[in-house]
């Protein structure tokens, strides 16, 4: 199991490595299109490193290389995808995540210091839903007409998931737990 | 696999205590309620992973891990990158994401515009509903400190805020978006 691990632990460390590449040297619009893209050579590559490589990588104990070769491929893919499925999450805590962008913007502000009507300037709600419908336009799950958005079939597959999802947890949209905003 | 398939169950077990959890929860902190589903599934996997044989009484010996530790800790790297998928879905997709409310809110509606949707995060407030709860989780975790209508760092904030702008600039090119 520990050569599928290290293996796929390597490949995201190039994935990511690759992307940074492409997002600092190319400034791609859809940044989307290039993790998936990126992403989708490991699965191969994946496969190859583990059909070239020994079971011990020449650097494992015997202990941890002792695996059936098919369950550690296994295991190991199923490690990748989710790892991808994490490092994706985290991408978008980084990029979407409203409290985070007050931070970076109190660390840029001269003395770490914003009055609120700063804040609202700088980072404000109008913006922030600009930003939000533009990224669901594009991504499909929502169409504009004449100032107007409406969800497309994958946004309402989206929508009902949620609100089902909701429903199964018992929660409701934090704005609803907020008495005093 | 042994270790994987435990930890599939266990993530069964994840999802249901979670849902009695914040059914249960009556605070504003709903991570508290999933944190703490994790740590009984944890424990669901520890001990079922301890009580039961290697081979479950049904897995073939090719698809049985000889090491019985590295079985263990597969497993548990599993059920904590499942757990932080679920965590995503459930509470920064659901309860918390803003997108997300904004496809429900015009799904409801039928179509919205841009003023219903300021209108709906209560844009015509001082604070906005958005940045109110935003602010205050920032002020009362020691991130940043309300003097006189204004919002300056303390250090904690100052840290994961100069961390974050940091990663920020790596993995998107830029210091803003949001």
């Amino acid at each position: 199991m520990a050569k599928g691990i290290l293996l796929s632990a390597a490949l995201i460390v190039v994935w990511s490595a690759a992307y940074i590449v492409v997002v600092h040297v190319r400034r791609p619009a859809r940044k989307l299109t290039v993790l998936t893209g990126l992403f989708a050579v490991t699965i191969p590559l994946y496969l190859l490193l583990h059909a070239v490589t020994p079971p011990d990588l020449g650097v494992l104990p015997a202990a941890y290389a002792a695996t059936p070769s098919r369950l550690g491929l296994v295991n190991g893919l199923v490690i990748h995808l989710l790892l991808y499925c994490t490092w994706m999450q985290g991408f978008y805590y980084v990029d979407r995540s409203v409290t985070l962008r007050l931070l970076v913007e109190l660390v840029k502000a001269p003395g770490g210091r914003l009055a609120l009507a700063d804040v609202r300037a700088i980072y404000g709600l109008a913006q922030m839903i600009d930003r939000r419908m533009k990224s669901l336009v594009e991504s499909g799950y929502v169409e504009e007409t004449n100032g107007r958005f409406v969800l497309t079939p994958k946004g309402r597959v989206l929508g009902t998931g949620i609100r089902l999802l909701r429903r199964v947890l018992g929660a409701r949209y934090y704005f609803a737990l907020d008495d005093a905003p | 696999m042994k270790g994987l398939v435990l930890a599939a169950v266990a993530f069964v077990v994840l999802i249901a205590l979670s849902t009695v959890f914040l059914r249960l929860y009556r605070g504003r902190k709903h991570f508290r309620a999933l944190l703490a589903a994790f740590g009984a599934a944890l424990g669901v996997y520890g001990v079922l992973h301890r009580a039961l044989p290697p081979d479950l009484g049904f897995l073939p010996g090719v698809l049985l891990e000889p090491h019985g530790g590295m079985d263990f800790a597969n497993g548990v790297l599993v059920l904590a990158l499942l757990f932080h998928g679920f965590w995503d879905t459930a509470y920064a997709t659901a309860i918390t994401g803003l997108s997300t409310n904004v496809i429900v809110l015009i799904g409801r509606a039928g179509g919205l515009t841009t003023s219903d949707l300021l209108r709906l995060h209560h844009a015509d407030r001082e604070v906005d509903a958005v940045l109110a709860w935003r602010l205050r989780n920032l002020v009362q975790g020691g991130y940043v400190a309300s003097v006189d209508g204004a919002y300056r760092l303390r250090t904690k904030g100052r840290i994961i805020g100069a961390s974050a702008r940091s990663v920020k600039i790596l993995l998107t090119g830029t210091d803003a978006g949001g």
